[in-house]
This record gives C-alpha cells, structure tokens and sequence, in this order.
C-alpha cells in the first residue's frame, strides 16, 4: 500500500508513521493513512486493538491519560496547507474545537440541552445571547433534533432517550462547526431504530465535514464509510 | 441446616450491634436532656445579663454561656474559612495535577496528619505562640487566631481527601467530555468536574465543621479560658463550649455548677445541629445548580 495511491482523493487528515504504546506495551505502529474529506471514514477490527486510542491521536484526547506515547506526526488540511496537530505552536485545546468528537456512550452534560449546546461556545468564548440562540437551533436542526426538543430545550438532557442523548452530543459537537468529526461507536449503545437515524444523520454530514468513524458492525460500515481501514495486530490497512 | 443456623445467628448479631448502638446514643441524649433540660434557659445563656442587650453588645454577659457560643460560632467559622481554600486546594492537586510516586507520598503525608492526636495539634499550636511571642511580639499569646489555624490544621487533611476522593470518583467519560470539546484543563476543572464533585466535597466541609465546634484539646492549649467574655480582637483570649463542659465537669463548686456543664453540653449539641443542617442546605442549593458556574447562565 503506497501513500501515492492513499492520497488520490482530496484528503483531510494524513497519518505518518504513527505509533503508539502505554508503558512498554505497544499499541499499534508505522500506521500511515490518509482520510479524505466530506467523507465518511470507517476504522474496524478487533475489540482492544486501539481503534479509540487511533481517534484521539488526532484531536490529542489520549495526552490525559498517564503513561501513553506516541510518535510519529498527525497532519490536518488547512485551506490547502497541511499542519501538524503535534506542532509546538498549536493548543490542543483550540484543536479540539476544530476536531469534535463523539463517544460511545451519549455524555450530556448534567444540564439543559439549551446549556449543552451553548457550553462549546462558550468555553470558545461566545457571549452574545441572539448568536447562541442561532447557533443552538442550527446544529439542532443539523442533528436532526429540532423538532422533537424545540420546546423542551430548558429540560435537563439526561431525561430524554438514549438515542436523543446521543443526537444531542453530535449536535453539541456540531455546533463549532468542526473541520473533523471523531465517532467512536456513535451507535452501540442504541437500539436499531434510534441507530438507523443516527446513520442517516452522518450520512448528511458528509457535506459540511470528513468524518472518522470507528465501528464494529460490518453492515453499518459498508452501508455508510466511503472508505474503510482495518486495525489489526498493531497495523492499519485499507480494505 | 447449619448453613441456615449460621445465617440467623449473624443475622442476630448484626440485629443485636446495631442495637446497641442504637441505645448507646439514646442513653447519651436521655441523660443529656435529663440533667441539661431543667437548666436550660435564658439565664444558663445570658446570666443575670438582659439577653437583648446582650445580644446587641450593649450589656458584658458574666456568668452565662452566651460568650461560649459566640466563641465557638466565631471559631468554627474563622477555621473552617481558613481551612477550605488550602484544604480544596491540596485536594484538587491531589486528584488532578499530581502522578504516581508523588500523589503517593503526598496523599501518605496528609493521611499521617489526619491520624495525629488533636492535643499534639494543640501543642504545636502552642508552640508556634511561644516561638511568636518571644521573637515577633510579646503582645502574641494564645487568642482567637492562633486557635482558629490550628484547627484547620487539623481538620485540612479531611478536607483534601474528600475533596481528592470526590474528584477521583468523576467517571472518565464525564472527565472527557468538556476537554473533547475544546475546554481547557482550567475549563474542565471549573465548569464540569467542581460542581460534579460539590456533594462530596460538602461533605468533607460538613466533617470539618463538626470538627472543630467539638474539639477541645487544641483549643485548650491555645487561648480558651473559662472566664474572657466575648473577644474584642482575633488576638484576644475567648470561651468555647467544649472547653466550657470541660471545665464546669472538672473544676464545679458545687452541683448547680455541674448542672450548667450539662446544659453547656446540650446548647454544642443544639450548635453542631444548625451548622449541620446550615451547611446540608447550602450543599442541597450548590448541587441543584451544579454543572453550572456561578453567573454563567445562557
């Protein structure tokens, strides 16, 4: 597998020689890839084979977590200009506003949709009330969650459905408006019904972003990714 | 049949321990309410002092327990504020900034300060008087202050250790979930993992309080008296309930005294009671509106 051939369309986040170990235990290494743009990539393979730890070399979630390395470099497109996440000059906390992330199980903030919404922005700095209220309905409406919660949006979000939970937090993740979307199994908590209209709901996302999936269903991942990579035995590989 | 035999005997026992116990406190308080009961009144509290001139300052309280209260109000206060900033502090760097060996040996430190006998604490405190009376200023002696800080010696490693353990206890996905969305290590500690971890932390402050209203040995060794009346500084001698039942039960003359020692001990009671139902209020009303900072609303 060449870079050359990777890189064919345009792509959004280059993986070069990346590795990664906790300790002394390596987790996976040499992975080199290229996920494209306003597509939807899927990694699979095994459980415990560092498909998570994968996605958050590239929002930099895994440097809270004691003991882990990583080496190697981690590029994002940039208006044409490629860009090391791992660069000195880079704060990854501004990175992960830029790189949004969703997590196996839905994690609302013990608080209102209308707060969970507003709390990216706010933490990025936005005050101005008409420009939250906007933004809240939009990346709502984005998430396919306006209608049903449009009225109940000062009820705390723990209270609504699984399925809506997790909506919630792809709208919440949305609402940046990320370059990148993180999915870590955005769908095995939820029954088929609440997961079909999560799939759908990426599938529309697909305009606005590149998305990186990481997925155990085999029929989940064909329906949906433009492009699949197994990680296996420590190694990354296009199917 | 012997499995069944052994079943109701510990069933039994843990019947018969919790009854005890149960009867212990019972037995506590009749007595208490028995002997304290019929001495309870305005006079135990005021003297022969006219109680809304007293309670306006206009009138020295001489021989109630009026300036005992106030005393240890203004103790519990005093230490607790000066507690709970270090105490959430440590706790905090405990939990979130400290790593392996380090957090090891710190959290060893505080564990050996938690377990150190309040009258060593008392000593201590008495020796940093001496040490400051005899190089900075002879006008130090054991007062309200020097008091006020050994007691929240004694009670910061609570503090810290609850404070740590209500932060450990935050599960890693809520933990993730602000800086995945672009929140700083500050953001994070502020906006989502203080107000997850406000019960627990209430409830160290609770201890903590509880603490220092009923401890006598520190106090004794550094600046409560039987006789000051209220303090007119922080670095002025003062009464203290504890130290009140102390010394009526040691030092009584003749039985009424011993009498007063008891009702003393209902009104600590009575104390400890609205400090604790005050701060479970205020931990109720903080964990209402926890997950969200104060002046941060949408």
């Amino acid at each position: 597998m060449t870079r050359e051939k990777q890189t064919a369309p345009p792509a959004k986040i280059r993986l070069v020689d990346l590795g990664f170990a906790y300790g002394s235990q390596v987790v996976f290494q040499e992975v080199t890839a290229a996920f494209p743009d306003r597509a939807i990539t899927a990694i699979t393979g095994p459980s415990g084979q560092g498909k998570s730890t994968l996605l958050t070399t590239i929002n930099r979630l895994w440097e809270t977590v004691p003991g882990a390395r990583l080496e190697g470099r981690v590029l994002l497109n940039r208006a044409g200009r490629w860009q090391n996440v791992y660069a000195p000059d880079i704060d990854p906390a501004r990175l992960r506003r830029r790189v949004g992330m969703v997590f196996q199980a839905p994690n609302p903030l013990p608080m209102s949709i209308r707060k969970n919404l507003a709390f990216p922005l706010k933490i990025a700095g936005c005050r101005d009330r008409r420009r939250l209220e906007e933004k809240t309905e939009q990346a709502l409406r984005q998430a396919f969650l306006w209608e049903e919660v449009r009225d109940r949006l000062d009820e705390d979000a723990r209270r609504f459905s699984g399925g809506q939970q997790q909506r919630l937090c792809i709208a919440r993740a949305l609402v940046l408006e990320p370059e990148v979307l993180l999915l870590d199994e955005p769908t095995s908590s939820l029954d088929t019904a609440a997961a079909g209209v999560i799939e759908e709901l990426l599938a529309s996302l697909k305009k606005n972003c590149a998305l990186v999936m990481v997925s155990h269903h085999p029929e989940q991942v064909r329906r949906l990714a433009d492009r699949i990579f197994l990680l296996e035995k420590g190694r990354l590989r296009l199917v | 049949m012997k499995e069944k035999g052994l079943d109701r005997l510990l069933v039994f026992y843990a019947w018969t321990a919790a009854l005890v116990l149960l009867l212990a406190v019972l037995a506590v308080f009749g007595f208490l309410l028995q002997r304290g009961l019929p001495v309870l009144n305005l006079k135990l509290i005021f003297g022969n002092a006219d109680p809304l001139a007293a309670l306006g300052g206009r009138q020295p309280v001489f021989d109630g327990l009026y300036p005992a209260i106030v005393g240890t109000l203004m103790l519990v206060v005093l230490a607790v504020t000066l507690a709970v900033p270090v105490g959430l502090g440590a706790g905090i760097y405990l939990a979130e900034y400290s790593r392996g060996r380090q957090r090891a040996l710190l959290g060893l430190f505080f564990d050996i300060l938690a377990g150190t006998p309040s009258i060593i604490v008392g000593l201590f405190g008495l020796t940093i008087t001496i040490f400051l009376h005899r190089c900075l200023s002879a006008q130090i002696q054991p007062c309200l202050l020097i008091s006020a800080l050994s007691l929240a010696f004694l009670v910061l490693p609570y503090l810290a250790r609850t404070t740590q353990a209500a932060l450990e206890e935050i599960e890693p996905a809520v933990r993730l979930t602000a800086p995945a969305l672009g929140a700083s290590r500050r953001q994070n500690l502020f906006l989502v993992l203080l107000p997850q971890a406000l019960p627990g932390i209430g409830s160290g402050i609770l201890l903590a309080i509880g603490r220092c209203a009923e401890d006598t040995a520190v106090i004794m060794l550094t600046g409560a008296v039987a006789a000051a009346g209220l303090p007119r500084s922080l670095l002025d001698h003062y009464e203290a309930l504890p130290f009140s039942i102390y010394y009526y039960s040691s030092q009584y003359a003749n039985p009424e005294e011993l009498q007063r020692g008891y009702g003393a001990a209902l009104i600590l009671l009575a104390t400890c009671a609205l400090l604790f139902i005050l701060a479970f209020v205020l931990r109720q009303l903080l964990t209402r509106s926890r997950g969200i900072a104060a002046g941060w609303r949408p």
